[in-house]
């Protein structure tokens, strides 16, 4: 399956699903007037990874510093159709990095956890690492 | 309150020069783009707590994307269909008052939620946030299904001001006002 690479914009976060080394990276700011728009292709690659993907583990590393309505309820519903994965014996592992000083953003971690009935990760870091 | 988009308020507003950015007409992608971009460039909110930048930007995309996404199109090109101001009222707090025209017949449904996000504390807010962000998962719904308010309700410093102006043609003028804390 084909990597999934999105450059950032000034509203839209850096996506890289790297299918080679099955690590999947959000990174950057998230509040995209159209999260939809936005977060459609991320849905549909889940989708397909999940359905055909035959690795035993994978990591998804979430690195965002600010996330809107919109794209909380697309990164659910994108989370939730890579999570299918886990049907066929993938082990899917979410790391939730926030801010050290913005425990504001775990709690949204722990929201998105609570909400997909998977636990997460959460690895609090400087500002400056991600 | 009271005086909220009196159009000698606003511009009386405009005129004193303070920190502030007032716009007036439709509500697109890019202009939120840009707003919320313009806003977050300031140099004296970066030197604020990234949670406090993130509450006050949260709470202004929330509202302007409420306001894309509930402003009919309206026959009198005249009357500007959405009004939205930002200003700063101290070193520690910002406002965001908008306006847009909404159809009349969804008043009802509007100012209840309304009230209910306004009779609850902050931890019956995150509930309602969470509750709603599962139905919305578990349907497969796109709407956002007063997600937005909730959001702007989380991210505000009291309860969330509001008023309907009656227009004709089956349309009303929806205004609405937050306070952001910034410390």
């Amino acid at each position: 399956m084909d990597t999934l690479f999105i450059p950032a914009t000034k509203t839209t976060p850096q996506v890289d699903f790297n299918s080679a080394t099955n690590v999947f990276e959000l990174k950057g700011r998230s509040i995209p007037a159209d999260a939809m728009m936005f977060y459609q292709p991320l849905e549909r690659w889940c989708e397909s990874y999940a359905a055909n993907s035959t690795q035993t583990s994978i990591a998804v590393d979430v690195k965002l510093d600010h996330l809107n309505t919109g794209s909380v309820r697309t990164l659910l519903s994108a989370l939730s159709k890579l999570l299918k994965a886990r049907d066929r014996g993938v082990k899917v592992q979410i790391n939730w990095y926030y801010d050290v000083e913005d425990e504001d953003m775990m709690d949204k971690g722990e929201e998105i956890s609570l909400i997909l009935d998977h636990p997460f990760k959460y690895i609090a870091v400087r500002s400056e690492d991600y | 309150m009271a005086e909220l988009f009196e159009h000698e308020q606003v511009l009386g507003m405009m005129r004193t020069g303070r920190d502030q950015w007032f716009y007036c007409g439709e509500v697109s992608d890019d202009l939120i783009n840009s707003l919320v971009s313009a806003v977050d460039a300031k140099p004296e909110l970066q030197a604020v707590s990234r949670p406090a930048r993130r509450r006050l930007l949260s709470a202004l995309v929330e509202c302007l994307q409420n306001m894309r996404n509930n402003t009919p199109t309206v026959p009198n090109e005249s009357v500007p269909n959405s009004i939205v101001l930002i200003s700063k009222i101290s070193d520690y707090e910002y406002g965001l008052r908008c306006g847009n025209i909404m159809l009349t017949a969804d008043v009802p449904e509007l100012d209840e939620r309304i009230k209910k996000i306004n009779s609850a504390d902050q931890e019956q807010i995150k509930e309602m946030y969470m509750k709603q962000m599962s139905v919305v998962l578990g349907d497969g719904n796109r709407k956002s299904a007063g997600l937005g308010l909730l959001e702007i309700a989380r991210s505000a410093a009291g309860k969330i001001e509001y008023r309907f102006i009656d227009m004709d043609g089956g349309f009303t003028f929806f205004c609405v006002e937050v306070n952001v804390q910034l410390n």
